[in-house]
């Protein structure tokens, strides 16, 4: 007991850094949810939808025909931005395309030497590449249409009907597949990970680290304490400090998921959550194993290779679709790519018994850091003896 | 004495070999990680030949067959003759030379079970030719443009087939506004030397590094307050003046810190091939520069009031993973979002202003945007420093 106490005394006094990394790991939350779209995927066919900027300095009929079938596909906004920042977010495709509707396009459309309207995106892509197809096919198609007689208003609307791909688009076979299409309860429960590593790895960690010094652990191990009671304790008291880790960030996460609590697939996800934590608890164990190396100067940078590394890798910043193979083939050696995997399956309706073979494989992650920690530890401690 | 002072400082630094190791195997191991993640995925979404079927029919010969003759208003008037489709959709090309469509034109049944295997993005269904459709498997963006050239197609057949079955009178105009140039768009495209923004991650890691030096800069101060350290005791019953012991310190950790940023740089360039865009001097000048704003900023927390060790530690933390958040670390677009919402954030933050020095090299070359960067990143580390070796005089201790 003595032992447990001051392993809670101590990771208590890393308050301060817990507080800070929940600070940080919620904040990471609701930015990173924000920019995920809650549309449902749709079983009909649709284009790929991409955020593209119209600075509209026409304001005419062809303009607004012209924005409002923009709309149709994309996200649209209508605004003028500033030349610096139009690159900006062109470069971190935060935009796709940045289009500029000069003043008196629609006057001088069908002149010998008409206004054009401007359009700026990466053309090296195939993004870039579609929505100018886009935009030449309609405004050249309806000035086309105009010169066969018809009116603006008519061209306009024959042009809408050759663009509506739903009159000749046909699926066939798979569902749509298009990307970005998460829900907010992924989302919001897919950066749980990086957190739940870096508050416990920078507050267990430490603590572990402390009984594993030299003066400790000599003092330790000829007090009236048995080294299996010493182990317990500090067992339990990683495990204390993990299961609150767990229960504060899903408590905190849920309150933003009111529409899903209780439900069975908020459950798998505080299970699939849970489990994850065991393994990040297991995977102290094998990390404090190596305290001979004199690891406790460098836990930090430990901590965050661990954490960006596993997060990186395992599809929780960067989507696994856009991952390559050989980055999912490395990915599903780390249970961040078995939490990724089952929460996009619960998220789809998954039932427990079609995770079980996803959660094994958090597990088998954790059971070979118990393994190796304590395989380390008794060599070391053979050694030493 | 500075000397004496500097070279004892620099001994000590890389004696400290845990984290001199585990600093460098920090950049190695992230870099490392970073290449292997995104080394492909913009490439992968470069212009490429989209595998299209194309099923022609009876149809479109018949129109393109049509004889004109029959009609005597229509006299000079004529119809592309031995022109296919599949000739049509191959002459398609990307502005770099690159052609859009690979098309096979094969039966109906064929072109189902290619579709089915995934050997085609589509199926072009032009045996109407009033009704042009397009047949895909999935949603994408080679099915995205596909739906764009088959629109176009549509648009022609509903401006010839419709005029020819129902105004043959107008046939004249009709062709003569197909064959007419009409260009409404302006393309351009984004300029810079590197245009994969996943290169991103690696100027947020970098940055991550320089502030990661603030942990060596907040051991200057630490080695010199009595409160925090026994060296610090022993410095401050000493004839020898603090601040000269500070800025030697100190000059020491910018040393050590900076070969540390070096090594991983040179490995990013070199080792992993990773284009950063811009010249790679100034790369190297930057990193260098922000590994000194790094350090100055640890000299500077070091010296605040009389909090811990520990505290002093967890404020550097939320500055490097914080800041390192905010300039795009772990999800790329932050950076960006922050400058359309709250561009002061980016102004201030290290990691953001560092992370932009190295996008202006790569998307502006050595501009006006650089220079900002650089110029706040040197205000700032003499500002630290400066206020760092104010706040360290007249410090005394009433016990020790």
């Amino acid at each position: 007991m003595q032992v447990f106490k001051a392993f809670c005394k101590l990771a208590w006094s890393y308050k301060i850094a817990i507080c800070i990394y929940f600070g940080i790991c919620a904040f990471m939350t609701f930015m990173v949810a924000s920019q995920y779209s809650d549309t449902k995927k749709e079983e009909k066919y649709g284009n790929e939808s991409y955020h593209i900027t119209v600075a509209d300095e026409d304001k005419s009929a062809l303009s607004k025909a012209f924005i409002g079938f923009l709309k149709k596909q994309h996200t649209v906004e209508e605004t003028a931005y500033e030349p610096e920042l139009v690159k900006d977010l062109l470069y971190y495709q935060e935009m796709s395309a940045y289009i500029t509707i000069p003043k008196g396009f629609e006057e001088k459309h069908r002149d010998s030497e008409p206004l054009k309207v401007e359009s700026l995106s990466d053309k090296g892509q195939a993004a870039g590449v579609f929505i100018n197809m886009q935009l030449s096919s309609y405004l050249e198609g309806v000035a086309r249409m105009e010169k066969t007689g018809l009116s603006l208003e008519e061209a306009i609307k024959e042009t809408e009907e050759t663009n509506d791909f739903s009159k000749f688009v046909k699926l066939e076979g798979k569902e749509n597949t298009s990307s970005n299409t998460h829900s907010k309860f992924y989302s919001l429960l897919l950066f749980l990970p990086y957190a739940v590593m870096t508050i416990i790895l920078s507050t267990v960690l430490p603590v572990i680290l402390i009984f594993s010094q030299k003066d400790i652990k000599d003092r330790t191990d000829i007090s009236a304490v048995s080294n299996v009671t010493k182990n317990i304790a500090l067992v339990a008291g990683g495990a204390l400090v993990s299961f609150i880790v767990f229960l504060a960030l899903f408590a905190f996460t849920s309150l933003f998921l009111t529409d899903d609590l209780f439900t069975g697939k908020w459950l798998l996800a505080a299970l699939n959550l849970f489990i994850f934590t065991i393994v990040t608890t297991t995977l102290l164990i094998l990390i404090s194993a190596f305290s001979f190396l004199g690891i406790q100067k460098a836990k930090d940078v430990i901590t965050n290779i661990i954490g960006l590394g596993f997060s990186f890798l395992g599809g929780i910043f960067v989507p696994l679709s856009i991952l390559g193979d050989g980055v999912k083939a490395v990915g599903k050696f780390l249970p961040t790519y078995w939490y990724a995997v089952s929460l996009e399956q619960i998220d789809k309706g998954v039932r427990f018994s079609g995770l079980l073979k996803n959660f094994s494989m958090e597990l088998l992650f954790g059971v070979v850091c118990l393994a190796l920690g304590i395989a380390i530890s008794s060599a070391r401690k053979n050694a030493m003896s | 004495m500075f000397f004496h002072i500097f070279i004892n400082r620099i001994k000590m630094n890389l004696r400290s070999k845990e984290m001199l190791i585990w600093s460098v195997v920090f950049s190695l191991a992230l870099g490392t990680l970073f290449y292997v993640a995104f080394s492909s995925i913009y490439d992968s979404d470069k212009n490429t030949s989209i595998p299209v079927a194309l099923v022609e029919g009876d149809l479109f010969s018949t129109i393109a067959e049509f004889d004109l003759s029959n009609e005597p208003e229509l006299a000079g008037v004529e119809l592309p003759k031995n022109t296919s489709f599949e000739e049509i959709l191959g002459d398609l090309k990307y502005e770099d030379g690159t052609k859009m469509l690979a098309v096979k034109s094969v039966s109906v049944e064929k072109a189902k079970k290619l579709l089915k295997s995934e050997k085609v993005d589509g199926i072009i269904d032009v045996r109407d030719i009033r009704d042009i459709k397009l047949m895909v498997s999935e949603s994408g963006i080679h099915q995205s443009i596909l739906t764009s050239v088959v629109s176009v197609f549509r648009q022609y057949s509903a401006l010839i087939v419709e005029t020819i079955l129902h105004n043959p009178s107008d046939v004249k105009e009709a062709l003569s506004g197909l064959n007419e140039e009409i260009s409404l768009v302006s393309e351009k495209s984004l300029s810079g030397d590197n245009k994969d923004p996943y290169v991103a991650y690696f100027y947020s890691l970098i940055a991550m590094m320089c502030m990661m030096a603030s942990m060596a800069g907040l051991e200057v101060p630490t080695s010199c307050q009595a409160n925090l350290s026994d060296v610090g005791a022993r410095v401050n019953v000493s004839p020898m003046n603090k601040g000269t012991y500070e800025f030697a310190g100190l000059a020491a950790a910018v040393l050590t810190q900076t070969a540390i940023t070096m090594i991983g740089l040179t490995y990013f360039i070199y080792g992993l091939q990773i284009n950063f865009g811009g010249n790679t001097g100034y790369i190297y000048l930057t990193a260098a520069l922000g590994t000194g704003l790094g350090v100055a900023l640890g000299f500077f927390i070091g010296h605040i009031g009389t909090m811990t060790y520990k505290t002093k530690n967890s404020i550097l933390t939320v500055v490097i993973v914080g800041g390192g958040f905010l300039s795009g670390l772990m999800f790329g677009q932050m950076k960006v979002l922050i400058e359309k919402n709250m561009p002061i954030i980016n102004r201030i933050n290290p990691s953001s202003v560092l992370t932009d020095a190295f996008y202006s090299l790569n998307m502006f070359g050595v501009s006006g945007r650089y220079y900002r960067s650089v110029l706040y990143t040197i205000i700032l580390t003499v500002v630290f420093i400066v206020a760092g070796l104010l706040m360290s005089r007249r410090k005394s201790y009433a016990s020790l």
